[in-house]
């Protein structure tokens, strides 16, 4: 026998106060599920590169249309809604690593051994939404805010200056970021709610690009709450008079993440 | 310890599991045994505590499984109560066999150097740090099984264990069984290869139909009615089966020369053919296996007509 099975010493007991013990025990769970897969970096990496990316493109391409313009409309480019273009694309690749994150443990059956070792399903959840949107945002920040600069330096490398305060940009860049975050705690609740990558993630990009499917089925009215326009309104600077500005559209997202969170909380009570 | 009182689960109309009450004690391997479809994995996803039975309940160490809504009963781990494998390919096939356990580790407050000695103890040593996706059905059995240990629990459940094992790996397995009951585990595992079971276990609960049909050492389901048999063909069956007969055996005759004699042992069946001068085509003794018993067992049960010849012989039934 060169092993043993027993080794009581390195076994120590949840101890008194379980609760709070087992929640940081609970994230640090799921915090090596997340880092240990491939597919988490390689999306986090593709998001923010293709953010930057996309904004180099569409300043370029914002400043060709404007070039023939006068200068009335070239002070009316908005540098963040032109150099955070990239967030819709952000947002469904963050958005869908969130969903994959549980709907691919109900997918394989291992979310029998994540109840088995924690069998508070609320908690799982909990935990996953927290490292889910802090991930998100440790990305998105970083790459919006070299977004808008990247962005704002071909704007002006093509004739365009902008005269957004420094104030509204990183307003702007927060804000982006936030509905980001907001977007990967939807993702993770279509996740629990489909209980499989590919549903979640065609419900996930409904949500984001489905705004004029979705605007169709409508009233003018109600436009505005759609998460897609909620989305665009969040990245922007110059809201028009039908829009929410970035806060109310983030809350609109907020509410949209808490219902579905609230539903997915409920679905996980069911068996598999 | 794992007590199971008056388990029911029903699935709309459809009773899966009905009644079922056993106890697997500490100290053996209790095999759970059942054709497909007998509610083996819906009793043991109720004892695992990941399906709510519709009535009835299941202590482990004589506690209540933690439920859905708390995060813990008590102050004890669940990994640390309950050790379970119930399906190996449950596993996100992206990650690391080793970071697999790292964060179940993690999640129960178990010391991440349990992850490497269990990779040890179930052989899978350096395997440990390949992506699961790439690894066969028996790595990642080795692997559900590693699993089921880090949290070194009193009780151990498997559904199917030996399910893509090959021969070493299954004897590999049985030796493992047998130690973490001499270590005083209660060892509950499912099967529907009897002869596996009946290799490994001490104690049997065999389940048909979602209601147990037996519950009983596995020496005393070997001893089934029916017993030994010696099996004999010959060209005069008629003056054998008498002679047989008067020599106090019980013989059943298929009329093609073929006798089934109980009751008397290989050797005086041939000396009794013979001192009659019967020529002998063959003469072989059957010992009850494990399967015809379990056949009986769960034939008796629902007293549906089974297809085989062989169980109708061993029942003794005529239909």
């Amino acid at each position: 026998m060169t092993t043993t099975i027993t080794s009581p010493a390195r076994l120590p007991g949840a101890g008194p106060g379980s609760w709070p013990v087992g929640r940081a025990r609970l994230l640090r769970a799921e915090w090596t599920k997340l880092r240990t897969l491939r597919s988490t970096w390689i999306t986090l990496a593709v998001a923010a590169g293709s953010s930057v990316g996309l904004a180099h493109l569409n300043a370029g391409a914002v400043a060709a249309r404007s070039a023939g313009a006068g200068a009335a409309d070239r002070a009316a480019v908005d540098p963040a809604n032109t150099a955070l273009v990239g967030v819709v694309l952000a947002t469904v690749l963050v958005g869908a690593l969130a969903a994959r994150c549980i709907a691919i443990e109900y997918a394989t059956g291992m979310i029998d051994v994540t109840f088995m070792a924690a069998p508070s399903r609320a908690a799982v959840l909990e935990a996953k939404a927290v490292l889910v949107a802090l991930m998100a945002v440790a990305v998105a920040l970083p790459a919006n805010g070299l977004s808008y600069v990247v962005g704002v330096a071909a704007l002006r490398s093509a004739g365009v200056e902008t005269s957004a305060p420094v104030g509204d940009a990183v307003g702007a860049i927060l804000s982006a970021a936030g509905a980001v975050a907001l977007f990967a705690l939807i993702g993770l609740a279509l996740g629990a709610l489909t209980r499989r990558p590919a549903a979640a993630n065609i419900a996930l990009a409904v949500l984001v690009l489905g705004g004029q499917i979705l605007a169709a089925a409508v009233p003018t009215a109600a436009r505005p709450y759609l998460p897609s326009a909620a989305l665009e309104a969040s990245v922007s600077l110059s809201p028009g008079a039908a829009r929410f500005g970035p806060a109310a559209a983030l809350a609109v997202l907020a509410l949209y993440a808490v219902v579905l969170l609230a539903a997915a909380a409920r679905a996980l009570r069911s068996d598999r | 310890m794992i007590e199971v009182h008056e388990l029911t689960r029903r699935y709309g109309r459809h009773t899966a599991v009905d009644g079922v009450s056993f106890i697997a004690h500490p100290g053996r391997v209790t095999g759970f045994l059942g054709p497909n479809g007998a509610g083996k994995s819906t009793t043991m996803r109720m004892i695992a505590g990941l399906s709510r039975p519709t009535s009835g309940r299941v202590l482990i160490g004589g506690r209540e499984r933690p439920t859905a809504r708390g995060l813990t009963a008590d102050r004890v781990p669940p990994l640390r109560a309950l050790g379970a494998l119930l399906d190996p390919a449950a596993v996100d096939g992206g990650r690391r066999g080793a970071d697999h356990l790292r964060w179940m580790a993690h999640s129960n407050g178990i010391d991440a150097r349990r992850v490497g000695e269990m990779l040890d103890l179930v052989g899978l040593g350096q395997a440990g740090s390949a992506r699961v996706g790439t690894c066969s059905l028996g790595m990642r059995q080795r692997l559900g099984i590693a699993g089921a240990l880090l949290g070194d629990p009193p009780v151990l459940l498997f559904d199917e264990p030996v399910n893509g094992l090959d021969p070493d790996g299954i004897l590999w397995f049985r030796h493992l069984c047998r130690r973490l009951a001499g270590e005083g585990r209660t060892v509950f595992l499912s099967s529907h290869l009897m002869g596996e079971v009946a290799l490994t276990a001490d104690h049997l609960v065999v389940i048909d139909a979602g209601r147990i049909v037996a519950d009983a050492p596995v020496a005393e389901i070997m001893a089934a009615p029916s017993g030994r048999r010696v099996h004999v063909a010959t060209e005069s069956p008629a003056e054998l089966a008498a002679a047989l007969g008067a020599a106090g055996a019980d013989v059943e005759a298929d009329g093609a020369g073929r006798l089934t004699v109980r009751g008397l042992d290989a050797a005086t069946v041939g000396r009794t053919a013979t001192r009659l001068g019967a020529v002998l085509l063959e003469l072989t003794t059957a010992e009850t296996s494990l399967e015809e018993a379990f056949f009986g067992l769960t034939h008796a049960a629902t007293d549906d007509p089974l297809p085989t010849a062989r169980s109708h012989a061993l029942t003794g039934d005529p239909t």
